[in-house]
């Protein structure tokens, strides 16, 4: 039988090996290289003993006998170097590090190749295996210890850092911050203008009372006033005078402030976008080789050709741009170019071209592609659509060119005869339009029969400024991309129409559906006073609706931030911003709230049912924690406690699970021994310290087989202890009964 | 013109021997020897209300204390422990509730008693790069406390609340429970992460 196939390591517990493997890769690769520079060899060889470990447990579960092997080999190797029995030597090290890697190498191979790539690789392991064997065996291998030998490992990695341009990591957390806090210095510069505003007002009032004054003044002149009243009147009207010198003098003052304080955070924060843009080369460096691959492979000659290198993009935008760009250089390949016999008879030269070109213009970031091939024959596409009776012939005949084309990105559809390995799945062009889609971009084809066709994409030039229409829902405002509304309008109620209690209007041609929005997004519903209803229509491929808000609000640019990922996908919305008074606002997901409406109006949704509260744990089960650092064990034990009907909640270490036994109410608790932050024996004694858990039931599962293990652990506190070397379910789920009886509660 | 510079002058300014005073204080000082240093025995902390329950947290998990600010809900999430979105120095943030999570209830009589809501406050708990934003109702500042003030939890308050607090302690003569930081950042990750 091969390794890692058949059903008995299903696929699910592969990829969460995988996962693990992945982390506990990483986590012995750093230990090794700071193991190599001398660092705190103690603490990291446990480390690595751990990773090691971990790595052999998981491996075991999901027999790949071959990693259990080799991170046995490696664990024997970590404990020779706690006792001091075998020395690490930088070859060593090499030798591990190159173990390390074919893990991590094991974690990038998809499941389903994941046999054959063993099969493949079997030599490398076993080479691997053997020398960190031979290594175990001669102990003594001495070829000067790990000192001062410059390592060859971290010179390959510093020689790696200089050739990477100019260009510096910085954190996503830290541009976030930065951003955030340009965001807040634009809206309290925006602040100032209602300050001046208040300055202004000010210096009015002044302005008035001087004119009062000086009113005063030629009114007393008639009046024989004596020198001391004289006196102070012509005081008060000089102050007063002086005040208005001075405060338009001042008022000035800060004007100019303002002027220059509001230029300099505009620059700030657009160079803080900036940061955001990549050259448009950056996202391509892979299509050069590709289309050499692919012409090759076709007998076919093609030139690529690349313009607007430098041209800014948007990062975001960039990295999504990489899979429909490659679509439809496959396709231009696969069905545009000619093969050169072809192309001579054609009188074209030899040689087919693709351009593919960026650049900026009016405020979007265009995108073509464009090849000299075959172009589209209409009338072979005319007599496709009718042969795949997308359309009748009586249609066919009327549509317009661009009509016709927009056919070819339908899914599902293709001109090609003949699906190939490279395209003619169609697939491809969905692909490209339903990317386009998602950044609010469009995509446009313009062909010409024999001479060529290209493809014009039209993107936004940045994900992080989005143009939105702002309106109420139950009290609360939310924001709409502009790119997603097809009409705002206003409809008296009175012009509504029903069929089956459902509220339509007639607009442009077609009915459309109207629901309130309030009642999509669970919100509160609020009444209107006036009898026109505002409307916001949205649709996607097949349908229209129109979303009934309380209340237009206005039309703003808004900066995109992202939800925090502890909410998980918010069901339609799709990321938040913060307005320029610093308030939060949520933008909403068209194409989320077009599904939800539909779900809607088949018959309503089912309410969600809140699930937020733990301690309404399932009716009559036994509540089972299971604590382990192994994501593998512990999706292992989940599922065989599961089986037997048992309800379980898991944790991640003795930390997580000494916080959990305090809120959640448990009737047994499984726990590994070896764990960061706090390990089992720790959580055991924490347990039975707890008045109020001293007498919940604990059983250890470890691989710690020796007889001092199992007495630590009973002598702790714990009520059974369970070596893992023979884990065998039947013995588990026998030893569960014994402590807690039945899974149902009695 | 030049520059006095009598380094004979300046010697014996630095080298000038101290008063007897001076010596005498420090000998003294140090001759105490060090004192079971209460330092290391002290936390601190920061005292708040939640209604009537006067509550405290570790100063160290506080990253800030700003004014109330708005909080939009959150369609289909916002329920009772999370009251929805905040914004933080320009950032947005999730705002939750203490009151609901440990289950403190506003009577009327206590609206009455403490009716200012000029006073209420947010604040925002950071631990491992997580933040939580939260209101309360009144923050009195940060107090440094000896362990040795702490007392047991007594058993008869709510389950609950008592689940969450770690001690409690006697300050102007209220009781004030200390929440334990790690089980109320662990509580908000299980019931929103």
């Amino acid at each position: 039988m091969t390794e890692g196939s058949g059903s008995d390591a299903d696929l699910g517990m592969l990829e969460l090996f995988k996962t693990e493997l992945e982390a506990q890769a990483m986590a012995m690769g750093s230990g090794l290289l700071s193991l190599e520079r001398m660092e705190g060899s103690d603490d990291v060889l446990k480390e690595l003993m751990r990773a090691a470990h971990s790595i052999k447990g998981a491996a075991r579960i999901v027999h790949l006998e071959t990693i259990v092997h080799l991170a046995h080999a490696m664990e024997d190797i970590f404990s020779g170097a706690q006792k001091n029995t075998i020395n690490l030597t930088p070859n060593l090290i090499d030798l591990l590090l190159l173990a390390t890697d074919l893990f991590a190498s094991l974690t990038k191979v998809p499941l389903v190749a994941l046999s054959n790539w063993l099969e493949q690789k079997r030599p490398d392991w076993e080479r691997v295996l053997g020398d960190i064997q031979k290594a175990v065996e001669n102990k003594t291998e001495s070829e000067g210890s790990l000192i001062k030998r410059e390592s060859p490992e971290v010179k390959v990695h510093l020689e790696n850092v200089e050739s990477q341009n100019r260009a510096l990591r910085v954190s996503a957390y830290h541009l976030n911050r930065l951003m955030g806090l340009v965001g807040e210095s634009l809206i309290e510069t925006h602040s100032l203008e209602p300050f001046y505003q208040g300055f202004m007002r000010l210096k009015r009032m002044l302005d008035k009372n001087k004119g009062e004054i000086e009113r005063l003044r030629v009114m007393l002149s008639a009046h024989s006033l004596d020198l001391h009243e004289k006196h102070l009147l012509e005081e008060a009207y000089q102050n007063q005078g002086e005040a208005c010198q001075f405060a338009i003098k001042k008022l000035g003052d800060l004007e100019l402030y303002i002027t220059k304080h509001t230029s300099l955070s505009d620059r700030l924060y657009r160079e803080v976008l900036d940061t955001r843009m990549r050259p448009f080369a950056d996202g391509i460096e892979g299509f050069p080789r590709m289309v050499r691959d692919m012409a090759k492979e076709l007998n076919k000659k093609v030139k690529f050709v690349v313009r607007g290198k430098n041209t800014p993009v948007d990062r975001e935008i960039l990295e999504k741009l990489e899979t429909p760009l490659s679509h439809l250089i496959r396709n231009a390949i696969d069905h545009g170019i000619e093969t050169p016999s072809e192309r001579l008879q054609f009188n074209k030269s030899e040689e087919g071209t693709i351009t593919l070109e960026a650049e900026h213009r009016a405020g979007i970031l265009a995108v073509t592609l464009s090849d000299d091939g075959r172009g589209v024959d209409l009338e072979k596409l005319r007599k496709k659509l009718v042969e795949s009776r997308l359309i009748t012939e009586e249609i066919a005949g009327s549509l317009s060119e661009t009509e016709l084309l927009d056919f070819l990105m339908l899914p599902g559809f293709s001109t090609s005869t003949q699906v190939t390995e490279i395209s003619g799945r169609g697939v491809g062009l969905n692909i490209v339009q339903n990317m386009v889609n998602e950044v609010g971009g469009s995509l446009h084809i313009v062909q010409q029969f024999g001479k060529g066709m290209s493809f014009h994409l039209q993107l936004p030039l940045t994900l992080s400024v989005l143009r939105a229409l702002l309106v109420e829902i139950g009290n609360e405002p939310f924001a709409v991309p502009l790119t997603r509304i097809s009409n705002v309008i206003l409809v008296d109620s009175h012009s509504l129409q029903t069929t089956e209690g459902r509220p339509y209007f007639y607009f442009e041609g077609t009915n459309i559906g109207l629901v309130p929005a309030s009642q999509i997004m669970e919100l509160e519903e609020v009444q209107s006073q006036s009898s026109l209803l505002p409307i916001v229509i949205i649709k996607d491929r097949e349908s229209a609706y129109g979303l009934i808000v309380d209340k237009f609000v206005g039309q703003t640019d808004l900066v995109v931030h992202e939800l925090d990922p502890r909410l998980g996908k918010v069901p339609d919305i799709n990321a938040g911003a913060i307005m320029e008074d610093g308030s939060p606002i949520l933008i909403m997901d068209v194409d989320d709230l077009v599904r939800s409406i539909d779900q809607f109006l088949r018959g309503g949704r089912l309410r969600r049912l809140k699930t937020d509260d733990q301690s309404t744990k399932e009716q009559g089960k036994k509540h089972i924690l299971v604590v382990d650092d192994s994501v593998t064990v512990r999706e292992v034990e989940c599922r065989l406690l599961r089986n037997h009907g048992f309800e379980v909640e898991t944790a991640v270490n003795g930390m997580d699970g000494w916080n959990a036994v305090r809120t959640g109410s448990y009737d047994l608790v499984i726990t590994d021994v070896d764990m960061p932050r706090m390990n089992g024996i720790e959580l055991v004694r924490a347990i039975r310290a707890d008045p109020k858990l001293s007498h919940l039931p604990v059983m250890i599962v470890s691989y710690k087989e020796r007889e001092e293990d199992r007495l630590l652990g009973l002598q702790t506190g714990a009520n059974y202890y369970f070596t893992k070397g023979g884990f065998n379910d039947e013995s588990l789920i026998q030893a569960v009964i014994d402590l807690i009886g039945n899974p149902t509660v009695e | 013109m030049s520059i006095p510079s009598d380094e004979a002058a300046a010697a014996s300014l630095f080298e000038r021997r101290p008063s007897d005073d001076y010596i005498n204080e420090r000998t003294a000082l140090f001759s105490r020897g060090k004192q079971a240093s209460s330092k290391g025995q002290e936390t601190a902390i920061v005292i708040f209300r939640l209604h009537q329950e006067w509550l405290a947290l570790p100063a160290m998990v506080i990253a800030e204390i700003i004014d109330m600010r708005v909080i939009r809900k959150i369609p289909h999430r916002t329920d009772g422990i999370l009251l929805g979105m905040t914004t933080l120095r320009g950032q947005l943030q999730l705002c939750i509730s203490l009151h609901h999570l440990l289950e403190v209830d506003e009577g009327e009589e206590i609206k009455k008693a403490y009716g200012l809501a000029a006073a209420q406050r947010m604040i925002a708990i950071e631990k491992e790069k997580i933040r939580w934003v939260f209101p309360v109702d009144e923050i009195f500042g940060v107090f440094h406390c000896n362990k040795q003030q702490f007392e047991n939890v007594p058993v008869t308050i709510s389950k609950s609340k008592a689940n969450f607090l770690k001690d409690v302690f006697k300050w102007e003569g209220r009781s004030i429970g200390l929440i334990d930081e790690n089980l109320l950042f662990y509580t908000l990750q299980r019931k929103i992460g």
